[in-house]
């Protein structure tokens, strides 16, 4: 029993001063980090850093803490909203989805990035496993395939990520209206 | 509204002082409800139009501060907040609250 106690004691410490130091000393520094979760323009942000200046020093800490919850579950939950409500708007604006299928297809391609890159990892971790030489050649092999793939994911999905910013612009000019844009964007 | 413990504590809290001003963390210690709850509570209430919401005048935070957002209960807050507090009382689920009635 002695001896739980004391491995507990000894994983906890560290984890209890990090905290500590964390929660005690930037409260207002890790709130700001926190309210990052909540949308640009939602009233929430500014509230919670008033709020926080306005209690006594002793209860930041663990205020700060409690407001994980609020901006994991809150703060999430309304960008998500705040984003549908953008792409609502982009829809009516232009009438078809050019912006939500450039999203989709950036997304698909960040996810197939993140697998490849993963695969990598596990490649070189468990391949070597066959055998000396061909473990070895295979999982370079292998590894530099992967991440080669994975490499070009990223790079088409960064170039996605422009062709979404592009094609915003576009809309807002009015440039996707005319005859050019439609060519553009519609093929 | 689902009548839910923390939507009662809140509504008790805040038909403590029916016309007044009230801030989020001093509701939450009122309320007894923790701010984890207690702020999509409020975002809630405000949908449903039973609180409206506004900021701190400039000049009342001394200049060292921001300016906190206070809530109001609205006309028909007071009225929804006090027809669930008079369900609630017959409410079995809410029958260790009793002593907070009288606030």
């Amino acid at each position: 029993m002695t001896e739980l106690i004391e491995t507990v004691g000894d994983a906890t410490l560290p984890a209890f001063l990090t905290a500590l130091l964390v929660f005690g000393f930037a409260p207002g520094f890790v709130l700001r980090l926190l309210v990052l979760l909540y949308p640009k323009s939602d009233s929430r942000r500014p509230e919670l850093h008033a709020e926080l200046y306005r209690m006594p020093r002793v209860e930041r800490p663990m205020w700060v803490a409690e407001q994980i919850e609020t901006a994991l579950f809150e703060g999430i939950a309304e960008r998500r909203r705040a984003a549908r409500d953008r792409e609502a708007v982009l829809r009516r604006l232009v009438g078809y989805r050019i912006v939500v299928r450039e999203r989709r297809t950036s997304y698909w391609l960040l996810g197939f990035a993140l697998l490849g890159i993963m695969e990598a990892v596990w490649l070189v971790f468990n391949l070597p496993d066959f055998g000396p030489f061909t473990g070895y050649a295979v999982s370079s092999f292998a590894d530099w395939g992967v991440s080669f793939l994975a490499i070009g994911m990223v790079f088409a999905y960064l170039n996605h990520r422009r062709r979404i910013r592009d094609a915003k612009a576009d809309l807002l000019s009015g440039r996707l209206s005319t005859a050019e844009g439609r060519e553009k964007w519609m093929r | 509204m689902h009548r839910t413990r923390p939507l009662v504590l809140v509504a008790i809290a805040l038909l403590a002082d029916p016309t007044g001003k009230r801030w989020g963390y001093e509701l939450s210690k009122a309320s007894g409800v923790r701010s984890g709850v207690m702020y999509p509570l409020l975002r809630r209430l405000l949908t449903e139009g039973w609180l409206t919401d506004g900021w701190e005048d400039e000049a009342d935070t001394g200049g060292n501060r921001p300016p906190r957002r206070y809530y109001e209960l609205t006309d028909l807050g007071r009225r929804e907040l006090g027809g669930l507090l008079q369900a609630a009382r017959n409410d079995q689920r809410f029958r260790s609250l009793n002593p907070r009635w009288a606030m």
